[in-house]
């Protein structure tokens, strides 16, 4: 008897998606158990790639996320010639979930890579001119490609987080530029360069050629630390983090990005069925608020940095 | 106060001008400019589409957005993907099942608040197509100056310069008296940059009115084309 | 917004120093006919059918499977049911950054998990629907083919996909006398020769073979041996992990 409830239950969820999800949302809760302002058990683990010059792994529930940092040299632009730049990337691989199906690069993924880029290029939170080498010359491209390997609804957040912690693993090597002109990592030539440094130095003289450029092995940071939220609007109810079956039964979804300070780095509404009165938009901020309380321990303990709150 | 580079106050918009059915081809098509922004909106819909994209329940909706110079590139993307989002929540989609609608935007000149300019124009040409809508979208930019004060409908040096920017729509569902803000839900809001919550909120507040005064000369300008045409039947 | 012009200052030629062999010892503290470290675990993607992640130390891969779902595009000669297998490398998988895009290293690897799944699926299973193998390599270092096919199989499995056996893979390669199983990236761009063999296991029957490089019939027939002796290894490997975790009851994703 039991057997036969429990194929008309998961029967009525195929058939009735909207008015089996009404039924918990009426009670205060969610087809998982949560009530509506949780969010799903998060993880967050740098280094996870091991080729990448700065990575990190993010699961939010059962969505994962991975991204990997490589860093190249480019020539910077005339009129940006002391700055480096972040190329971010989210991809979705047709592994990471069923709808994924041909090669072009969903939306949802385009959407969220101009979002992270935009947030992260931005000088309030993180200074491109570290990335210099010399001005006019040589700068890093961190090139940063987000991965989703688990498609489960909000991948936004998870990204954004995947993000912000392997750009911060990021060590940027010490380099030299050869004389043909070309900057180099190698451990030999970096070692001659600062070897000639010193006896220029030493000697107080000045090398006829002029100084070679060299730079030391520096951390990369942010100057502030953006984490985000996104949240559902359902017949008025706000839904924290939706997972992948309830994002489909959403009336629009609002992201809101925060940093240590609590000012906005971003409120994202893009249209949707339904408008946001003020009120509800305030209680997407102050569910930031208290999600950002949430994440940022985890951030915390892998970069083994202290973030003022 | 300061006084801005075209010596507008803090709260005032630029001027507004709006032409509508000047395309032969499209069903129905808008050129809209805020000052020296300018943006022309074409709509050609709702009509049959390609298999794969036809929904048996609702019209599928596309936007192109080309920006003034150069190729669309991932930033373009976000903005129809922003664009699209904001149109499906005004269009009566379900009157038009297995159709498609096509919004095409070219930008024609950038001096700032393009994506509100884009958002506006859209709405008129949507209208212009005879598209069924719930209402009228209204969009307007807010900057958040450095020194922590707002200005309304930003010039592309002011939105350079500033700390912040917010753009938002709302729907204008029935006439309101100038100058009353309606208490209005946001249909769309994207923002860049850092600015506290109560600057936000104040940014939500100063949206509101504007785009209802944008509303009202909405339906003034459709108001005076319909008296126009009658004229001439 | 044109593509950067960007270079890598990392060198990756490496200096040739090192021999690979001393003292009986690989680089790696390895014997030459010994396995690296390998972890395998199935159902690491709740929305697939069934799926794996596979390890050979720190070449990483996974894979999802997705089906028996539609076809895309249905084959009206033949009633069997299709297998899709797409690979990817990510763009941090090797040294030097790659676009995400389907270039030759993955089709190449494309074609070789096709074939060697090919002989295994049992299509007939599923008629006129198709089963979508998606493998995306996290990290490449050596021993990818090998660690992809296995994956596959242990993600088909997990699947409830019916096949007539598990296809492990295994390869070897060669330094002058010496052969070297499950060779590193190192080690496979400084070795003479290499050997891959992809096998059914518990049927004994080779799904692939290849041979590249200079090869004496002696050190082939050793090899040989050797890779047979890896891939029943990681047969069992394979299983033991099967039985551990219960099979996937993914239903939503067969579905789709």
């Amino acid at each position: 008897m039991s057997t036969s409830h429990a194929l008309d239950a998961e029967a009525y969820r195929k058939i009735y998606p909207a008015e089996f999800y009404k039924k918990f949302l009426d009670e205060k809760v969610r087809p998982d158990g949560r009530p509506l302002g949780r969010c799903r058990a998060t993880s967050v683990a740098a280094g996870a790639v091991s080729k990448a010059d700065g990575s990190a792994l993010v699961k939010i529930g059962n969505t994962t996320m991975i991204a990997g940092v490589k860093l190249e040299i480019m020539r910077p632009t005339d009129d940006a010639s002391d700055v480096g730049t972040v190329e971010v990337t989210v991809e979705m691989p047709p592994l990471c979930s069923a709808s994924v199906r041909s090669g072009r690069p969903t939306e949802e993924a385009q959407s969220a890579s101009q979002r992270i880029s935009e947030v992260l290029t931005h000088p309030a939170v993180f200074d491109l001119t570290q990335l210099c080498i010399a001005k006019g010359q040589a700068a890093w491209v961190a090139y940063l490609d987000i991965f989703c390997l688990d498609a489960d609804g909000n991948i936004f957040d998870a990204a954004l987080l995947a993000a912000v912690a392997a750009l911060s693993d990021v060590t940027l090597p010490a380099v030299t530029v050869l004389e043909d002109g070309r900057v180099t990592a190698d451990t030999a030539a970096v070692a001659e360069a600062q070897a000639n440094a010193k006896d220029a130095m030493q000697t107080g003289e000045e090398n006829a050629k002029g100084t070679q450029i060299l730079t030391s092995q520096r951390q990369l940071s942010l100057k502030c630390v953006p984490i985000g939220l996104t949240c559902g609007l359902n017949q008025g109810h706000l839904i924290a983090d939706p997972c992948a079956e309830e994002s489909g039964l959403l009336d629009t979804t609002i992201t809101v990005i925060l940093n240590e300070s609590g000012e906005l780095v971003s409120v994202y509404k893009p249209g949707g069925n339904v408008g946001a009165s003020d009120a509800i938009l305030m209680d997407c901020i102050e569910m930031s608020r208290l999600r950002y309380k949430e994440v940022s321990p985890l951030l915390e303990k892998v970069l083994g940095k202290g973030m003022s709150e | 106060m300061e006084s801005r580079e075209d010596g507008r106050e803090d709260n005032q918009m630029r001027q507004l001008a709006c032409e509508r059915n000047l395309l032969n081809r499209a069903d129905g098509s808008a050129r809209w400019s805020q000052g020296q922004s300018c943006v022309l909106a074409a709509v050609y819909g709702p009509r049959s589409t390609v298999g794969r994209k036809e929904n048996p329940e609702q019209a599928n909706i596309e936007v192109v957005f080309k920006p003034k110079i150069g190729f669309a590139g991932v930033e373009e993307h976000e903005l129809e993907h922003v664009i699209r989002k904001t149109v499906e929540g005004v269009v009566l989609t379900s009157l038009h099942p297995r159709t498609g609608i096509s919004v095409i935007l070219q930008v024609l000149q950038n001096d700032g608040s393009v994506l509100a300019c884009a958002i506006n124009a859209t709405s008129m040409a949507l209208i212009d197509a005879g598209v069924p809508l719930k209402g009228l979208v209204a969009a307007v930019a807010i900057a958040v100056q450095e020194s922590g004060g707002l200005i309304l409908d930003p010039l592309l040096t002011e939105q350079k310069l500033a700390r912040g920017m917010v753009t938002v729509a709302f729907v204008d569902a029935q006439p309101t008296e100038a100058g009353v803000p309606t208490e209005a839900d946001t249909l769309t809001c994207t923002t860049s940059g850092l600015f506290s919550a109560d600057q936000y909120l104040d940014s939500l507040n100063w949206g509101r009115t504007a785009c209802s005064r944008i509303a009202a000369f909405c339906r003034v300008s459709l108001e005076r084309y319909q008296r126009g045409s009658q004229m001439l039947a | 917004m044109a593509a950067l012009e960007t270079y890598s200052p990392f060198t990756t030629q490496e200096t040739a120093v090192a021999p690979l062999l001393s003292k009986g010892k690989r680089q790696d503290e390895r014997f030459p006919e010994e396995f690296r470290q390998i972890f395998i675990k199935t159902g690491t993607v709740s929305s697939a059918a069934g799926s794996a992640y596979v390890e050979f130390k720190d070449t990483k891969v996974m894979c999802s499977v997705f089906g028996p779902r539609k076809a895309l595009r249905t084959n009206a000669v033949s009633a069997d049911g299709q297998l899709n297998c797409d690979v990817r490398f990510a763009t941090f998988a090797a040294a030097q950054r790659q676009r995400f895009v389907q270039g030759t290293l993955e089709r190449d690897c494309t074609t070789l998990l096709q074939n060697a799944l090919e002989g295994a699926v049992i299509r007939e299973s599923f008629p006129k629907a198709s089963v979508d193998v998606q493998v995306l390599v996290l990290e490449a270092n050596g021993g990818e083919a090998p660690a992809i096919i296995t994956c596959a199989s242990a993600a088909l499995a997990h699947a409830g996909i019916q096949m007539r056996d598990l296809v492990t893979a295994c390869s070897a390669a060669h330094v002058g006398e010496e052969l070297l199983l499950d060779p590193t990236d190192g080690e496979e761009r400084r070795a003479e020769g290499a050997f891959f063999l992809a096998l059914m296991p518990q049927s004994n029957e080779v799904t692939h073979l290849s041979l590249t490089g200079e090869w004496t019939p002696q050190s082939m027939a050793e090899a040989m041996e050797l890779c047979t002796d890896g891939c029943v290894g990681l047969d069992s490997l394979v299983r033991d992990c099967l039985r551990a975790t219960p099979p996937s009851r993914n239903t939503k994703a067969k579905g789709t």
